[in-house]
């Protein structure tokens, strides 16, 4: 196996073993006390690893395949420049504890190296980019959170409608909760496996887009899908307790009846994005969810805090693109 | 003999760790009631100049207190196992901790009335009743209210209600019995007996009002 390969295949890792990492699904049902924490990011990294063996196809493909144009064939350096912007962008944001999503990053450097390709080679750049799939992915960006913000409203409206006939009296409130703390459970668990699905196609993406070129075959793919699995639940587990038990603290404070509409809404978008194949950012469409059903009891989410988050979230994709575009450059003198 | 006795011990503190943590709110709603009625009960016995139950009737409100105060400490050390949620953990403590407050109002009461045998006054003393009835009542209802929140949040406010009507009664009393006591001008020792213990008894009656007000914060908190 090439040199660059297996450069490529540490990188992916690393990717894995840092979405893994940065995962909070579980925080809900930490800070709620329905699981300890032990148990839930053992529980989190059993069904991101299921996530990622059953569910990361078709947004791997997505990635992989579907976003260049039919022109481009994918080679190694390519998916270097990818994963290390990728990461870069990661480590940048990181330090401002500012949240960023991967898939936007890793979409944003495919686009960076789509545009450099096509001057190295003369081609027309508008012939290196599927923009009915692009689009589609993009729209998917915008919908999605929008989808979270209203879905978790109208979850709003039901639960508060239900909560109404069941809170005669504090313990009456209680064992109400303590109900809803399962259904929440429940939905946590679909969110995990999608988001297991969906994230690890950053990392697993790439080298699905590399399957049947320089010696990756479809049973090596499947073999290092196996891998990012265990390698993003190692990260669950081993760092993301950590980013589990900072958020829970936040949400454990949350009552479950307002935290069931994000969940719910959040969960499932998450799972239709999955299963049609849509790269989208979970952390997106929670926050977005968070804030409808904070809308609903009349809070305001912070400004300042918010238009941050939004900032960072428009700059993650340019960004990505130039700094691909400028790695692949440089790698280009290597080929 | 002494395994059976010890067994029996275990059995019992095995029987009292059983107790359910929302009985241990209901038993300090009790040990409020308990306080406030001894402590009307011996400004009843200070008024009558029966200085035998005054003691009798102060050193029950001591006990009454120190009994809260072991309840609050196992409620405390409950409070944040599994037994209760975790949204409603700092709303439950605030319970707990302001029945203890308010019982430790009724106590200072209590142990002012230990200190000094004031010249008894007929027109002081039935002011001082009526103020030490509206505490005793309030203390009632108060014990009735953190029943209900935990089972009927629109009776409990009910409640919340009247307990506020009640203080505002006690604030006028409170007002005319410093005029007389200005008018009669005691001895000085007596003066400050009077002025401060009824001062006092307000400041119980303050706290239970300001603990049903916190109770009626959490009642709209929590009913949809």
């Amino acid at each position: 196996m090439d040199w660059v390969i297996i450069i490529l295949i540490v990188l992916a890792f690393a990717l894995a073993f840092g979405i893994g990492s940065n995962d909070e699904t579980m925080a809900n049902v930490v800070g709620s006390g329905s699981l300890k924490l032990k148990r839930a990011v053992i529980l989190g990294g059993v069904l991101a690893f299921l996530g990622v063996i059953f569910l990361s196809g078709n947004v791997g493909k997505t990635i992989g395949v579907s976003l260049l144009g039919p022109s481009v064939n994918y080679n190694s350096f390519m998916m270097i420049a990818i994963l290390l912007s990728t990461s870069i962008w990661l480590i940048i944001s990181s330090k401002t504890s500012v949240p960023i999503s991967t898939t936007h990053s890793v979409v944003g450097s495919i686009f960076g190296i789509s545009f450099v390709w096509a001057i190295s080679t003369g081609e027309n750049y508008f012939l290196s980019i599927n923009w009915v799939k692009i689009s589609e992915v993009v729209l998917g960006w915008f919908i999605s959170p929008i989808l979270g913000f209203f879905g978790a409203i109208a979850m709003q409206l039901i639960i508060k409608r239900f909560m109404k006939y069941r809170s005669a009296g504090l313990l009456e409130v209680e064992s109400t909760e303590k109900y809803l703390q399962y259904v929440i459970l429940t939905f946590v668990c679909i969110n995990q496996i999608s988001r297991g699905g969906n994230d690890s196609a950053n990392a697993l993406g790439v080298l699905i887009g590399l399957m049947g070129s320089d010696n990756l075959t479809q049973e090596v793919v499947t073999i290092l899908t196996f891998i990012i699995g265990l390698i993003l639940m190692a990260g669950l587990i081993f760092v993301g307790k950590n980013v589990i038990k900072n958020i829970s603290t936040t949400t454990g404070k949350m009552r479950p009846s307002d935290s069931l509409s994000a969940e719910v809404s959040t969960s499932m978008i998450m799972l239709g994005a999955t299963i049609l194949g849509l790269p989208v950012s979970g952390s997106h469409i929670l926050i977005f969810a968070l804030i409808g059903s904070a809308r609903m009891k009349g809070e305001k989410p912070d400004r300042k805090s918010f238009r941050r988050m939004v900032s960072s979230w428009f700059l993650t994709f340019p960004v990505a693109a130039i700094l691909s575009a400028v790695i692949y450059f440089v790698l280009l003198f290597f080929l | 003999m002494l395994q059976k006795f010890k067994k029996k011990i275990d059995e019992k503190e095995k029987k009292s760790r059983k107790v359910k943590i929302q009985d241990l709110f209901i038993q300090s709603a009790e040990k409020l009631e308990v306080s406030f009625n001894n402590m009307t009960n011996a400004i009843y016995a200070l008024c009558d100049g029966k200085k035998k139950e005054i003691k009798k009737y102060c050193e029950a409100t001591v006990i009454a207190e120190k009994e809260a105060d072991r309840i609050f400490e196992e409620i405390s050390a409950r409070l944040f196992s599994r037994e209760v949620m975790v949204f409603s953990r700092g709303d439950r403590l605030y319970i707990a901790k302001h029945v203890e407050q308010v019982i430790d109002a009724a106590e200072t009461v209590a142990r002012r009335l230990l200190i000094h045998k004031p010249k008894v006054f007929p027109d002081l003393s039935e002011m001082l009743k009526d103020v030490a009835a509206k505490a005793k009542n309030i203390g009632q209802i108060l014990r009735k209210v953190i029943v209900k929140i935990f089972d009927d949040f629109d009776e409990a406010e009910r409640l919340v209600n009247q307990i506020e009507d009640i203080r505002r009664d006690a604030r006028e009393i409170e007002y005319q019995f410093l005029e007389k006591l200005y008018e009669f001008k005691p001895e000085y020792a007596d003066f400050i007996f009077y002025d401060q213990i009824i001062k006092k008894i307000l400041s119980a009656i303050n706290k239970a009002e300001n603990f049903g007000d916190g109770i009626r914060g959490l009642i709209w908190k929590y009913r949809f």
